[in-house]
């Protein structure tokens, strides 16, 4: 009888947390690294608009400049 | 109907990984600790379960599950080392027949401590294997801990769910494993993500201890009361209030005595008193034969050397009749004794090139924990703050095991490779935020000008100095 209530709550406890991780996002894409990835990401977006942005500037200003 | 639950919940984890095929890893951590194919009664034992589970994980990781992050570290490579060094000493051992049946368990462990660290990417993983660990050794305590409480224990009295005595069925491995999780299971208490802390985790896991506690004393395991000591000692090192912890022990101890059964009194004091026991005694014996052993063939003498020894010697033999004890000495012939310690289980198998790989393993590990829980001590941010203490508690696991693998030979004990296995993914884990964070704030000082133009004045530019802002 022990030996059933004990496989029963394990196996019950262990299926629990088997569905919880199956629904959770996290379990293949970590959150804190994920995060800094996409910071960086956000980094190098700004930094290539930025790049882009003064490259277009760039002749118009160099063309005042010669006038 | 056992066979049928049993097979219907392995079959339900089969499902659920089809979406997360890290969830098979975890059902082979459960196949591997619980053996619900030994469990059964029928047709469950003749199903290969365990290789189901073991292709599923390594398959399922191979072709579906996301690598990213995953590395091969230096304790892998230890790992690898002892596991082509065994295949080495099998090929070559003094009992080859005994030296294969061992081999067929001892590679599958290693190569799932291998593999293992390759699945632990994320915090989620950690914690869920973990977890899982955790209960699946839990199942075989709870009902360890209630047959105890209510009067069922006893030296080779104590029942289990599988009765022949091997791996973490043998009543010293469950004790020291029991006891080595005790920290783990308090860590669920404070920063689990699955079961989010509440009174209600708390009262389960005291529950949990308490159970875990119960082991050594409902198998009269001595190695398990070596192990507790060793967890108090570890203890006093992380108590806040170390003169009132020593005093509560003590006060805990005297409390707990009346209730200890006289059997329990007896073999404990064998402990200091190895002579009147003829497990204990000849212990020591093996290990001098084992370092003579280790002299003649330093590198070692495959899986089971030891059936080569015999010893002779004598043992106290008490007879007590009414009112007198006589005590009348034996000589005794001991053939094929057990190496009863890792130590020399590792020297006389695989010799001091195995023992050497197996100690690194351990003290690498030891080590790199006590790395983590410094440099992550002062991270309050609950995304961090849960490092250090899992670090601590796995160290711990380690020492725990270590204390009670000297008296025990599980060398090679499955649950401890994958204590191991966690160990190297939490290390490999914080390795990868911290090259990320490197990295991260590398590029936020380089990169973004439109963010460093507001901490900088902006310089009178012409066509020039705006490139040059640009590309710095």
């Amino acid at each position: 009888m022990i030996d059933y209530i004990a496989l029963g709550l394990g196996h019950g406890l262990i299926a629990f947390v088997l569905v919880r991780l199956f629904m959770r996002h996290d379990v293949d894409f970590d959150p804190l690294i994920g995060s800094f990835q996409d910071k960086q990401r956000d980094n190098r977006n700004g930094s290539r608009a930025a790049g882009r942005a003064a490259r277009r500037r760039a002749p118009a200003r160099r063309g005042k400049s010669r006038r | 109907m056992l066979d049928l639950a049993l097979l219907s919940f392995i079959a339900f984890v089969l499902v659920l990984g089809l979406r997360r095929p890290f969830i098979w890893v975890m059902l082979y951590v459960y196949i591997d600790i619980i053996a619900p194919q030994r469990i059964g009664y029928s047709i469950i034992q003749d199903i290969p379960v365990s290789l189901i589970a073991f292709g599923a994980a390594f398959g399922g990781w191979l072709l579906l599950d996301r690598k990213e992050g995953a590395t091969f570290t230096a304790r892998q490579g230890l790992i690898l080392a002892l596991l082509l060094y065994c295949a080495w000493t099998t090929g070559n051992a003094d009992f080859p027949e005994a030296a294969q049946l061992k081999w067929e368990w001892v590679w599958k462990a290693l190569l799932f401590a291998l593999f293992l660290p390759l699945t632990l990417t994320t915090r989620a993983r950690l914690e869920g294997l973990a977890l899982v660990l955790a209960l699946s050794v839990a199942t075989i305590v709870i009902g360890t801990g209630m047959k105890t409480v209510l009067g069922g224990g006893g030296y080779e009295n104590l029942k289990f769910f599988v009765k022949d005595n091997s791996g973490i069925y043998e009543s010293s491995t469950l004790a020291t494993l029991a006891i080595a999780l005790i920290p783990l299971i308090w860590w669920f208490t404070r920063f689990g993500t699955i079961f989010r802390p509440n009174w209600a985790v708390t009262a389960f896991a005291a529950a949990l201890i308490f159970a875990s506690l119960m082991v050594p004393i409902g198998t009269e395991a001595r190695t398990g009361l070596v192990c507790i000591a060793v967890l108090g000692v570890l203890m006093l090192r992380y108590v806040k209030r170390r003169l009132a912890f020593v005093a509560a022990a003590g006060v805990l101890g005297m409390v707990a005595l009346p209730f200890l059964p006289q059997s329990y009194y007896e073999r404990m004091s064998t402990i200091a008193q190895p002579g009147g026991d003829e497990s204990a005694s000849t212990r020591v014996a093996v290990w001098e034969w084992t370092i003579d052993y280790a002299s003649q063939k330093p590198f070692g003498g495959g899986f089971d050397a030891y059936r080569g020894n015999s010893f002779t010697y004598e043992m106290p033999l008490k007879e007590e009749t009414e009112n007198t004890t006589s005590i009348e000495y034996r000589e005794v012939t001991d053939e094929a004794r057990a190496y009863h310690s890792a130590i020399f289980e590792l020297l006389g198998e695989q010799g001091y090139p195995g023992l050497t790989i197996w100690l690194l393993l351990q003290g690498l590990g030891i080590w790199q924990m006590e790395r983590i829980r410094r440099r992550w001590k002062a991270k309050t941010d609950e995304q961090e703050a849960w490092i250090s203490p899992m670090a601590t508690s796995l160290q711990m696991a380690s020492v725990i095991y270590i204390s009670g693998a000297l008296f025990q030979g599980i060398a090679y004990q499955p649950v401890m490779l994958m204590i191991i296995g966690l160990q190297i993914g939490l290390d490999s884990y914080c390795k990868r935020i911290e090259s990320e964070r490197a990295r991260f704030e590398s590029g936020h000082r380089g990169s973004p000008p439109s963010k460093r133009a507001k901490s900088r004045p902006r310089p009178q530019s012409d066509g020039d100095q705006t490139g040059d802002a640009v590309t710095a």
